[in-house]
């Protein structure tokens, strides 16, 4: 008998997980992620599709009950290998000047304007601070599901987030700085 | 001040919290999911590379409303320090900006949303003539796969059905063919994820 090694994975992807069931549950999340981690509104689509295409053709290598972990992983490689490739800042959408966070405690806020000012500030932070700060902080990962999603050692993982709660907090104090001093 | 940050921080983090993907951005991933994709040389199982930038191009093209399709690199290193900070210009992404992998020599027409029977007929040839090299029949393998070569020219397992036929030819003593075979999709892919085995099985073939 002949050994037959060269089983594709698209062969074997009839046999495996349903990846596409994966898709209503996990979708909305993973835009969320890869937009907080700096993709743009008009390249988070195809980068979430990047996932999901990763996901359907390694279905046989995703054990039961870590598809969250896998697909985080892969859209936390996929979205920064593209963040690498392209300028940080040409992605972040334009964001009016008068962005503010209310230093008017009873001065309803505009949501849209809030959140693009958010991805703004998250955007300023160093790619090597802002993902374990948005994994952590917006997505609730534990540090260690962090470290292997980043491969890095969980104390990094510490001191990563140290330094980018500091970095974040400035810059919102700055940010409400500037607008106060314009008022 | 510190309470003040606190609560700042708190408005920001909600409000990234109601932002959402556009609406039939999820049926446009499952009906992406549906539809074959061209097929690629180094489509293994542990040696994943992304789709020929032709495929996505024209897939793209379909949906004419979608973005500029992203051919992603192969894995790289860590990301460097970001470049100093310039005017914001719209976010533009053109799928030639980015390295892609080199296409195979052979240049298989791509496959456009070929419908699930296809799929299915083709995945079924391939594994019944898996199935006859498995028994020892390479015979058997060979006629399989020229059905399949017959059927399918441009189909979603043509390299499949190559690394096979490599096989079936060596089986049955035929392998001078099954090395040519080997040389030419090494030279597509010197570095693919089945160029070790081609090595070990053709010593000295290079690249």
């Amino acid at each position: 008998m002949v050994a037959a090694p060269w089983k594709s994975d698209l062969e074997a992807s009839a046999d495996r997980v349903d990846v596409r069931a994966l898709v209503p549950e996990y979708h909305a999340a993973i835009w969320k992620f890869v937009r907080r981690l700096g993709v743009s509104a008009a390249l988070a689509d195809e980068v979430v599709q990047e996932v999901f295409l990763v996901a359907f053709r390694r279905a046989d290598d995703i054990r039961p009950g870590s598809e969250r972990s896998f697909l985080f992983s892969t859209a936390f490689r996929t979205a920064r290998r593209l963040l690498a490739k392209t300028r940080r800042e040409t992605l972040v959408e334009e964001v009016e000047e008068q962005s503010d966070l209310a230093p008017n405690p009873e001065q309803t806020l505009d949501q849209k304007q809030t959140c693009e000012l958010a991805y703004r500030l998250l955007a300023e932070l160093d790619d090597s601070l802002r993902a374990p700060f948005v994994m952590f902080e917006l997505e609730g990962m534990s540090m260690q599901e962090i470290a292997t999603v980043m491969d890095i050692p969980v104390a990094t993982v510490g001191s990563r987030l140290r330094r980018a709660r500091e970095d974040f907090r400035a810059r919102v104090n700055r940010h409400r700085s500037r607008l106060g001093g314009e008022r | 001040m510190k309470d003040e940050t606190d609560a700042d921080v708190a408005r920001l983090f909600a409000a990234l919290e109601h932002d959402a993907p556009p609406e039939g951005a999820e049926a446009a991933i499952l009906a992406r999911l549906e539809a074959p994709r061209p097929p690629s040389p180094w489509l293994f199982r542990g040696g994943i590379v992304m789709t020929a930038v032709v495929g996505i191009a024209i897939a793209t093209r379909l949906a004419p409303h979608a973005p500029a399709a992203v051919a992603l690199p192969t894995p790289v290193a860590e990301p460097a320090a970001p470049p100093p900070r310039e005017e914001a210009a719209p976010p533009t992404f053109a799928v030639e900006d980015l390295p892609t992998a080199p296409p195979p020599s052979h240049a298989a027409a791509p496959v456009i949303a070929a419908p699930k029977d296809s799929f299915r007929e083709q995945l079924a040839l391939v594994e019944s003539a898996r199935h006859s090299l498995a028994q020892g029949d390479g015979e058997a393998c060979l006629a399989t796969l020229g059905r399949y070569d017959a059927k399918y020219p441009t189909g979603l397992f043509t390299t499949e059905v190559r690394l096979v036929r490599i096989d079936a030819l060596v089986s049955v003593g035929q392998k001078d063919r099954a090395e040519t075979i080997a040389r030419e999709l090494l030279a597509s892919d010197p570095q693919g994820a089945y160029a070790d085995r081609l090595h070990s099985l053709f010593p000295g073939i290079g690249p």
